[in-house]
């Protein structure tokens, strides 16, 4: 299921569209997830608040879609953008590559909520083609 | 046995009386069929579903979106029972619709985002975590009768 050259058009045109919220978005996001899926806490031990209102969620969240949105830039060699950020993942968080699916769907959610005029079914399939090649890219280096 | 708090009772049966029912079963059903095009396999007997545009406009995709949103209501009703509520419908979907259990998820993924695109910010985490619950037993209750 790799990316079309619709699929690449349609996301950079809607991350285009929605970049601007990023931030908040990805703090949205992050802080769901910790709350409807309590087992991705473990990750997060070390913040204390974990509550969607924490300000460490919030920010960290933001810096996860600005990564996503360098991503969707670099939409052609995914691989290879995110080399080093697998290798983090990988060797030093030792984030299980299963949970990347739980994130995304969680973003995924949000984009939704946010914009759900502009996030039509056309345009959710090509984000969530992109989000799984993201995850899967994000997942070369582990073994 | 699964166990409801008072608080995911009410919220649940708060969703369902605030849903338009009419255009939430449609959107999510269509939302399924385009973002997993594999689902169309259940549907040939619906006529046109060869692009968005046509799975959009289809009126019987609409209806059986509509029929199958309609069914959660079981759920709602017997909230204590999700499992034996279901087993009817879990035959039905695994001897004589040969439904890949995997595709409950999917269309309950669809919901949930769907849903949340219509209540907003009203569509708390809380509120995501308990409807993504209630919708994780359903599922796993239509899975059920498969061998």
């Amino acid at each position: 299921m790799s990316l079309s050259s619709k699929d690449k058009t349609l996301v950079k045109t809607f991350w285009a569209k929605v970049e601007s919220k990023g931030a908040e978005m990805g703090g949205e996001a992050l802080g769901r997830m910790l709350v409807a899926y309590p087992q991705t806490k473990i990750y997060f031990s070390h913040w204390g608040d974990l509550s969607p209102n924490s300000p460490q969620v919030k920010k960290h969240g933001a810096t996860i879609m600005a990564a996503v949105g360098k991503a969707v830039k670099n939409i052609d060699n995914l691989t290879n953008h995110l080399s080093k950020l697998s290798e983090l993942h990988a060797s030093q968080l030792r984030v299980d590559p299963a949970n990347f699916k739980i994130l995304t769907h969680n973003m995924t959610l949000v984009l939704g909520m946010y914009f759900p005029a502009e996030f039509t079914p056309d345009v959710h399939v090509s984000v969530d083609k992109f989000f799984n090649t993201l995850a899967w890219a994000l997942s070369e280096r582990y073994r | 046995m699964v166990e409801w708090s008072e608080t995911e009772r009410s919220i649940i049966t708060n969703i369902f009386s605030n849903l338009d029912y009419n255009d939430i079963g449609p959107k999510a059903l269509v939302r399924c069929l385009i973002v997993y095009p594999w689902t169309q396999r259940y549907f040939a007997s619906f006529g046109n579903l060869y692009n968005a545009e046509a799975i959009s406009n289809n009126p019987q995709v609409a209806a059986h979106g509509i029929r199958v949103l309609h069914g959660l209501d079981r759920a709602l009703k017997n909230m204590d029972n999700i499992k034996a509520t279901y087993a009817e419908l879990s035959v039905l979907h695994s001897e004589k619709l040969h439904v890949d259990p995997d595709n409950f998820k999917l269309l309950s993924d669809c919901l949930t985002i769907v849903v949340a695109g219509k209540m907003g910010s009203a569509f708390t985490p809380e509120i995501q975590a308990t409807f993504q619950k209630f919708l994780a037993v359903v599922v796993s209750a239509l899975g059920r009768q498969y061998h």
